[in-house]
């Protein structure tokens, strides 16, 4: 399979000094879905933000994404590649409609306006929010606000989607349905979180991680199996798993 | 948590509410200008603005009571300025000047009551932009309306956490408690728009301020324009003989 992101050697310090990650390598190829775990700090959300350009190593490393070397010239590009979903709906959307939001990354990558509108509309269908166009978005439920953040980033097409905790704050009915809806799509889908059972579900591979290193990259299921390893990083083997083996 | 929107009743379904925003804001705007520029002693004048802007308010179907107490929030500090007038100038001629300047505020106020209260926040911004206003100004008050209920929000849950442990006593610390509260609520704003920020830019926002343009005049608007103007400019121009 081609690679669709490598990253060797990463470092990045934050400001204050706090070493973020160190010597990070990931290489994840077309078509993967990969989650990755961790504790509280221990990098996971520092790593995302390198794969798109918003945070750049500053002590060694490098990063390519589709063949595209990570630097000035290229980060517009690359970000219009990959869709970044974070955490916090509020952050993302910052408009004052739902279509604003979700046509924004489509209007800076200077398309025509019918094609603005047409993948607006096809986004907000594929997350089965149609017919929210011209709702403000501090008017929606934790829910909506989840999927309308996805749709922000499908609209832009990109050929990676990154998540970060997408399965936080919501009741178990609107999780259920977001991981089913993140199963339909057919893209290299990487998925930080906590939310461990949703990873085993959605992910095939995992990147475990632990103050600023990778520490294992394998197959979801024989990580998660791994009691001792589990618990050495501050996290426990998913209940549907426990199940099973005992 | 609760909060009263400032385009509370735009969703009524009228003839105000039908206009164009850009409609509302030129007409208005006009409004505003023929009252301010009118002679203080022109009482007929002001008679006949006033009968036409409430001939609107009546059109828009807000409720009378929200728009009088909307007209209210403004009065203390129309009253600020214009209070010593009486004194600073000598016998009835302060007393005129006075009496013009509440009456002459109180309509400019009740045009832009009309246009903030019948016209959707977003709609209104879009007219502003598609007037040719400055983008960047566009942009920050969409920002202001987009996360100040989420500032209020973050304000009355600390104010909470702060409930739910203070058993009341040293009156000094409450201050201090407050100014705290105050405090952070600006560093977490600042966080959130660096974190905004990000969000832009991973969808690749460069610094410039595309948007589309969604708005169409209507026939309504065209008789609005005709009307509207048509009867101000003859009032002005019959308050000049």
């Amino acid at each position: 399979m081609k690679k669709i992101i490598e990253i060797s050697n990463l470092c990045y310090t934050y400001p204050d000094g706090k070493t973020a990650l160190e010597n990070v390598d990931l290489n994840i190829s077309k078509g993967e879905s990969v989650g990755i775990v961790g504790a509280n700090g221990a990098g996971k959300t520092t790593l995302i933000l390198h794969i798109n350009g918003i945070l750049r190593e500053n002590n060694g490393g490098s990063i390519k994404i589709i063949d595209m070397e990570m630097n000035d010239k290229n980060v517009r590009k690359i970000r219009s590649k990959i869709g970044l979903v974070f955490q916090n709906p509020e952050d993302q959307l910052f408009s004052p409609t739902v279509f604003e939001d979700v046509s924004f990354g489509p209007l800076n990558m200077r398309l025509s306006a019918e094609e603005v509108i047409k993948r607006s509309s096809a986004a907000l269908e594929m997350v089965e929010m149609s017919g929210f166009e011209n709702r403000s978005s501090h008017h929606l439920s934790e829910g909506e606000k989840k999927r309308i953040s996805i749709a922000t980033v499908l609209s832009m097409n990109p050929e990676i989607l990154v998540l970060d905790e997408p399965t936080s704050n919501l009741d178990p009915k609107h999780r259920r349905e977001l991981i089913n809806l993140l199963k339909k799509i057919c893209k290299t889908i990487i998925i930080v979180s906590h939310d461990l059972e949703a990873v085993l579900e959605l992910c095939d591979r995992t990147v475990l991680m632990n103050r600023g290193k990778i520490v294992k990259d394998g197959k979801t299921i024989e990580i998660m199996k791994d009691k001792k390893l589990m618990e050495e990083n501050y996290l426990e083997c998913p209940l549907s798993i426990k199940n099973k083996i005992n | 948590m609760n909060h009263a929107f400032l385009d509370k009743y735009s969703n009524l379904n009228s003839l105000i509410h039908k206009l164009d925003p850009r409609t509302k804001i030129i007409t208005f705007l006009l409004f505003i200008v023929f009252v301010i520029t009118s002679a203080p002693t022109d009482y007929i004048q002001f008679l006949s603005y006033s009968v036409i802007i409430l001939t609107v308010v009546f059109l828009s179907k807000v409720p009378l009571g929200y728009v009088f107490k909307r007209v209210l929030v403004i009065i203390p500090f129309v009253l600020l300025v214009a209070i010593f007038l009486p004194f600073a100038n000598k016998g009835q001629e302060g007393w005129i000047i006075f009496g013009n300047v509440m009456i002459k505020s109180i309509l400019a106020v009740l045009a832009t009551i009309m246009l903030s209260s019948t016209t959707k926040f977003h709609k209104l911004l879009k007219g502003f932009e598609l007037l040719k206003f400055p983008k960047i100004l566009i942009m920050i008050l969409s920002f202001m309306y987009r996360y100040v209920f989420i500032l209020v929000d973050e304000a009355q849950r600390m104010e909470r956490a702060r409930d739910s442990r203070y058993f009341g006593g040293e009156y000094l610390r409450q201050i201090k408690i407050i100014c705290n509260i105050i405090g952070l609520l600006f560093i977490r704003a600042y966080e959130r728009g660096e974190r905004v920020y990000q969000s832009m830019s991973a969808r690749g926002f460069d610094g410039n301020i595309i948007t589309m343009s969604k708005l169409a005049y209507t026939k309504i608007d065209i008789y609005f324009y005709i009307i509207f103007i048509g009867i101000i400019m003859i009032i002005k121009i019959w308050s000049l003989f």
